[in-house]
């Protein structure tokens, strides 16, 4: 009881900036998505009322749909969102369900690791080369690095999952 | 090299364990990889897929067709139609599954994929059929099977692919989606009435209101008519394109939900958020399945597929219902999009020696890749559907399919039959 | 025994895959005597710009892309991308494979990988769906879609506004109006199936601009080979290789015209006036490729003589 009580300080104070990193990543993750739906708005609005439509749209939306999907991975995992097929695991005792549980999560930790190590290294070769989207010369490697770094916190997450379970 | 086979085993099995489906396809697909490529190229190939499929323009119109969903149904829009459908249709058995069917088909025009449609149709029609007591299984099946229509009625996203792939010209294709398309509206209408004949508890009568009451309801539907006319308009009048048309609707949306007040900060970031982690959902899924893609790809399963159609000496319509029957078998497992890219390489020039029209056999490639998408184990609509639907179990919402998964058998009997049904309009246009 | 698997991005019937890698595959095998087989895979494994960086790490044997997909990495390969080098793929090929060869490739830009060969496509042209351009004051304001590298520059001095979509949309942007036009080959235009979209083609003496393509192979692969298959593929490959593509571009090229022009274009080749027009507009347009040179340490100027003197060459 005692050591519980002893640990509790600590555990409320990781869990707060656990709670205010995922909330600040939720919120980056919707201004992402509102921020592509301007992209396209402002490029077609551009297009035809000012006969110029916003360079590098295209180039934009894709930089932003990659951001996207990544910032809403930590969360998403955290809260065993994953598209899961339940078809047996609804039906089988508690205490297997749990196993299969602990080992889905540890799956997806590992697929998750691997992920963000590939991207990582795609972000460090991007950077070496200097690559950068065609038109607007966005660098590539930096964009790469951010997903790499949300994919592990991702995996964080599942293994957050995996010991609380 | 037959690594393929044991490769869908252990998916089948990995999944069914519960294992998150988007994690299953690249763990396996990561480790046939390395199996038959070695470590560093499997590899390679599994970081280069992520990062390739986080970027791509084609595919950012799947979050934008989720966020004008979650708007429409937060402005309040949503809630409307239903009203004006009920209106309409309510008073008939399964009236607002009926109405569904009607409004997928209607979305699919404005919206080149099924995952969207059935996310958005999903948040738009799935509160109100749960409202009115319809059986989930009913409700969550006419809009997964609904769906679908996305890729068939144009837009499209995978006739387009397809277009590119087989150089058919892309405009003709999609001609060639509309009846098919209005056919499997149609298709699922019955399915409907079938259920709710032997089922009347599954999809209940509402009360028949006067047409003065009808016509009044449809003043609700005027705010959604104008963001589909937008969207629509736009497409087919040439101002913007089938993917700028995801952003321009998103933004009608928006822009309609906050002249009717209903986006405070909170809810407007809550619908941002949902969407976002929609997003991630389906995206985690398409990453995964595209690197399982690229193994059974590199593990030489089409090309096993293909020397089987080809070296099997049968005459031509009974290669052709077995290749349709191979694409039935795949869509179980594969992702559409990755089963259109993998096999559509193969087998069109199998069907093009063979004397077949190439358009006709695009349709038929796109209503097999519809059926995909909702039958088990592999069936994504069904798992968008799941996002929405939280509660009911995966095995609910693939029972509901049945009766619609018939229909869309029947569809495809039909179109390979007769195949005037599909070419007699782009034939017409010249 | 060995088999190569080339990764593939087009649809067989694309001339790259149906005149270049398949006959070049075939040539293999007769030069080693069936010691090495050539199979090109039938879906793609990577988009066309992580082509280079998947052979490099072995994902598949050999592979083929765009120089200017990856712009930042590869700076000495606008050199055959400007105006006016030559009618002919072929010339153009050949004359670009033996720069390469002996001057471009001291600089190491394809490192990591055996390069089989470099090649161009046939001279870029504008193509256009409502109005002919014959002036350079017609092509300003113009929305057309185009690649990135050199030829967005050169759009970007005629005045044009660039969209940018990717190729399977070329049909829907210029159908619906999205775009004014398109600056590609001819080849490209009926593969695009745009033909029935388009209404009236600017061909340039030389080609408006060009694009570098590379075919490589992995380099664990390549030393896994013995010398005198080695030998055997280096003989099909290199010139051979940039001629047998240029050759393949130039076919194509004059089958999309045919295709054009029984589609009913209206192509016209720009006139004296407009192609001095055009020279003064795109006048240093090589300075970017001068000036990588020089920090490469490659005499620029004197990699343009020797390819314009090849080109000649070539063109006899
Ligand atoms: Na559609
Ligand atoms: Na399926």
């Amino acid at each position: 009881m005692s050591e519980s009580n002893n640990a509790r300080p600590a555990e409320t104070a990781t869990g707060r900036a656990g709670r205010a990193f995922l909330g600040g990543l939720r919120i980056i993750a919707g201004l992402l998505i509102l921020i592509m739906m301007a992209v396209t708005f402002v490029d077609v609005i551009g297009r035809y009322v000012f006969s110029s439509p916003l360079p590098g749209a295209f180039e934009l939306t894709e930089v932003l749909l990659g951001l996207v999907i990544f910032a809403g991975l930590p969360l998403v995992t955290l809260r065993e969102e994953h598209v899961t097929v339940d078809l047996v695991t609804s039906r089988v005792p508690n205490f297997i369900r749990q196993w299969l549980l602990k080992f889905a999560h540890v799956v997806t930790a590992a697929v998750l690791i691997v992920l963000a190590w590939r991207l990582g290294i795609i972000a460090r070769d991007l950077s070496a080369y200097g690559d950068a989207t065609v038109f607007l010369r966005l660098p590539l490697g930096p964009v790469a690095g951010i997903m790499a770094a949300l994919c592990a916190f991702g995996a964080a997450a599942s293994l957050v999952v995996f010991f609380r379970r | 090299m037959e690594t393929w086979l044991p490769g869908l085993v252990i998916l089948l099995i990995v999944m069914m364990a519960g294992v998150p489906i988007a994690m299953a396809m690249a763990a396996i697909g990561a480790l046939g990889l390395t199996a038959i490529l070695g470590f560093g190229p499997a590899m390679a190939i599994v970081g280069q897929t992520t990062f390739d499929t986080g970027m791509s323009y084609t595919l950012s119109v799947v979050p934008l067709f989720v966020l004008m969903g979650n708007l429409v149904t937060r402005g309040g829009l949503s809630d409307e139609l239903y009203a004006a459908c009920n209106a309409w249709l309510g008073h008939k058995p399964g009236g607002l599954a009926l109405a569904t069917a009607v409004a997928c088909g209607g979305f699919s025009a404005v919206c080149g994929s099924s995952l969207a449609t059935a996310a958005t149709m999903g948040k738009v029609a799935l509160p109100q059929m749960r409202r009115f007591k319809y059986d989930d299984s009913l409700a969550s099946g006419v809009i997964a099977a609904g769906g679908t229509l996305g890729i068939l009625i144009p837009p499209s996203v995978i006739l387009v692919l397809y277009g590119v792939t087989t150089q058919q010209d892309i405009a003709r294709l999609f001609i060639a989606g509309v009846v098919p398309g209005i056919l499997g509206i149609l298709g699922y209408m019955a399915a409907v009435r079938v259920v709710c004949h032997f089922h009347p508890e599954a999809g209940p009568r509402g009360p028949k209101l006067p047409y003065g009451e009808r016509f009044a309801a449809l003043k609700g539907v005027i705010g959604i008519l104008g963001l589909f006319m937008l969207v629509i308009g736009g497409i087919y009048l040439g101002v913007f394109t089938a993917t700028e048309a995801a952003g321009i609707g998103a933004a009608g949306a928006f822009f309609i939900a906050l002249f009717r007040r209903k986006l405070s900060v909170k809810i407007l970031i809550d619908v941002l958020a949902e969407t976002a982690a929609t997003t991630t959902m389906m995206f985690m899924v398409l990453i995964g399945a595209l690197i399982f893609s690229n193994f059974v790809n590199i593990a030489g399963l089409p090309s096993a597929l293909s020397d089987l159609a080809r070296s099997s000496g049968l005459p031509a319509p009974a290669i052709l219902a077995t290749i349709l029957v191979v694409y039935l078998v795949l869509g179980m497992v594969l992702e559409s999009l990755s089963m259109v890219l993998l096999t559509v390489p193969i087998f069109a020039p199998v069907m093009a020696a063979l004397g077949y029209d190439l358009v006709w056999f695009g349709i038929l490639v796109v209503v097999v890749t519809e059926i995909s998408l909702i039958t088990p184990p592999v069936g994504l609509n069904v798992f968008v559907l799941k996002t929405v639907l939280p509660d009911v179990p995966i095995g609910t919402i693939f029972r509901g399919i049945f009766p619609f998964l018939a229909a869309d058998i029947v569809r495809l009997v039909l179109i390979a039959a007769f195949p005037a049904i599909v070419l007699f309009l782009p034939r017409a246009m010249g | 025994e060995t088999t190569l698997r080339v990764s593939n991005w087009l649809p067989p019937s694309h001339p790259i895959v149906r005149d270049i890698l398949e006959p070049w595959g075939k040539q293999v095998e007769e030069a080693t005597g069936g010691n090495v087989k050539v199979e090109i895979m039938s879906s793609p494994i990577g988009k066309p710009p992580a082509q280079f960086d998947l052979i490099k790490s072995g994902a598949a044997d050999v592979g083929y892309g765009v120089h200017g997909y990856t712009p930042g990495r590869f700076k000495l390969t606008p050199i055959v991308e400007g105006p006016f080098l030559s009618d002919s793929a072929e010339a153009l090929s050949v004359a670009y494979w033996k720069v390469h060869e002996q001057m471009l490739s001291k600089a190491d830009e394809h490192q990591g990988v055996k390069v089989l060969t470099v090649f161009t496509h046939g001279p870029g042209a504008i193509f256009t769906t409502s109005k002919p351009v014959k002036t350079v004051a017609d092509a300003n304001g113009l929305k057309m879609r185009i690649g990135g590298g050199v030829v967005a520059q050169i759009a970007e001095r005629l005045g044009m506004v660039g969209v940018q979509a990717p190729s399977p949309q070329v049909y829907e942007i210029l159908s619906n109006g999205v775009a004014d036009g398109i600056l590609f080959p001819a080849e490209s235009v009926p593969f695009f199936r745009i033909d029935e979209v388009l209404k009236y083609g600017t061909t340039v003496p030389g080609g408006l601009y060009n694009t570098s393509f590379f075919v490589v192979m992995n380099e664990g692969t390549w030393n896994g080979l013995s010398d005198k298959d080695k030998a055997a593929i280096d003989k099909v490959s290199g010139e051979a290789m940039a001629r047998l593509a240029g050759q393949a571009w130039d076919a194509a090229d004059a089958a999309g015209t045919k295709i054009m022009a029984e589609k009913g274009l209206e192509i016209t080749q720009a006139d004296d006036a407009m192609t001095a027009e055009l020279a003064e507009k795109l006048e240093g347009i090589n300075q970017g490729f001068l000036d990588a040179a020089k920090a490469a340490g490659i005499d620029g100027e004197a990699a343009l003589e020797m390819l314009q003197g090849e080109i000649a060459a070539q063109s006899k």
